[in-house]
């Protein structure tokens, strides 16, 4: 399966990204620390536009990358490494929420975000009305979705594996993402465009 | 919007959203990789320690073995018998396709082996006699007490 590079793949080739893999595999740890150095951030954009909370993303952009160390030997060449460490990151996300929400039945108080921290950290971004619009509108693995495939850039079948279904699925879900910020985009732009 | 326009939009808009990995993201999560391995090592480390200890038990044990061996094969026969007698006795009679012992293969190369259960032979021989030289020569008093 061919894969592109994506944004968030800190400009790492596939083929560079299976070089420093096999490097680490082979115990290179720099080459994982580069890794590192040139996922995380994506990685962390990846979670927070998708709607995970900033101080969220931090500790599950950490967990991604001790679990992908831990089973490098596991790792699939066939994919881009950041599929799957994507994938590992959605999955350990899809956990973390599933506890909490355990938590939240069996009554206890989950512990709070930090929304004025988070909400800083965008102060500064540029404003994204269309990726707002579409957090706004969009089913929650509709956004994935379309984040994955153009605010990563990822190919259908990578996207697939990352939210753990089929290619097809992924294509309908994006068809009807983008139907529905086309009929809801017009005005919503149309009043941002207004302003000077 | 057309399909081509949306897609532009989105991808430019996500491309000018780059705010929200702290600049100290990948040193932590690099930091928390290291902890990761340190935990992980003690282990592997004690396996490792074991090994040796592993490696010695086995040649024990497959003494041992032989021990267990040699002592069944000079195993007393009767009481009757001197300890001379009982040295003298042939090995029990062994399968010709078990070619393990010393029956099949009589001057094995067994690096210092052969004195040291010679040794342990005659540790065996010389509490032999102890035991014989314990056993009462005459009928015991208590049986034909009893027989009375």
């Amino acid at each position: 399966m061919a894969a592109v590079v994506a944004s968030g793949a800190g400009g790492l080739a596939m083929a560079e990204q299976h070089r420093l893999a096999d490097a680490s595999r082979a115990g290179d740890q720099e080459a994982f620390s580069e890794l590192v150095r040139r996922l995380a951030p994506g990685l962390h954009r990846y979670l927070v536009a998708t709607g995970t909370a900033a101080s969220d993303a931090d500790d599950l952009v950490q967990e991604a990358f001790i679990r992908a160390h831990r089973a490098l030997a596991d790792f699939d060449r066939r994919y881009a490494f950041t599929t799957w460490l994507y994938t590992i990151a959605h999955r350990l996300r899809l956990n973390r929420r599933a506890r909490v929400d355990r938590q939240v039945a069996l009554g206890a108080i989950p512990e709070p975000a930090a929304p004025e921290a988070d909400a800083a950290r965008f102060e500064e971004a540029p404003a994204t009305p269309l990726w707002d619009l579409a957090r706004a509108l969009l089913p929650e693995r509709q956004m994935h979705a379309l984040w994955l495939r153009y605010g990563e850039d990822m190919d259908i079948g990578a996207i697939a594996r990352v939210l753990g279904t089929n290619a097809l699925n992924i294509r309908v879900m994006l068809h009807r993402a983008r139907a529905r910020l086309a009929r809801a985009a017009p005005q919503d732009l149309r009043q941002n465009e207004g302003t000077p | 919007m057309n399909r081509q326009e949306l897609e532009r939009r989105l991808r430019r808009e996500a491309a000018s959203m780059r705010p929200a990995a702290p600049p100290e993201l990948a040193a932590r999560a690099l930091s928390a990789i290291a902890d990761d391995r340190a935990a992980s090592a003690p282990p592997r480390a004690r396996a490792r320690d074991l090994r040796p200890l592993a490696a010695g038990a086995i040649p024990l044990a497959a003494g041992v073995a032989l021990a267990v061996w040699l002592v069944r094969a000079a195993a007393p026969a009767p009481a009757a018998h001197a300890p001379q007698e009982m040295a003298a006795r042939p090995a029990p009679a062994r399968d010709p396709a078990d070619a393990s012992g010393p029956a099949a293969d009589p001057e094995p190369d067994r690096g210092g082996l052969d004195e040291e259960f010679e040794a342990l032979r005659s540790d065996l021989r010389a509490g032999g006699d102890l035991l014989v030289a314990a056993l009462p020569q005459a009928p015991v008093a208590g049986a034909s007490g009893r027989a009375r």
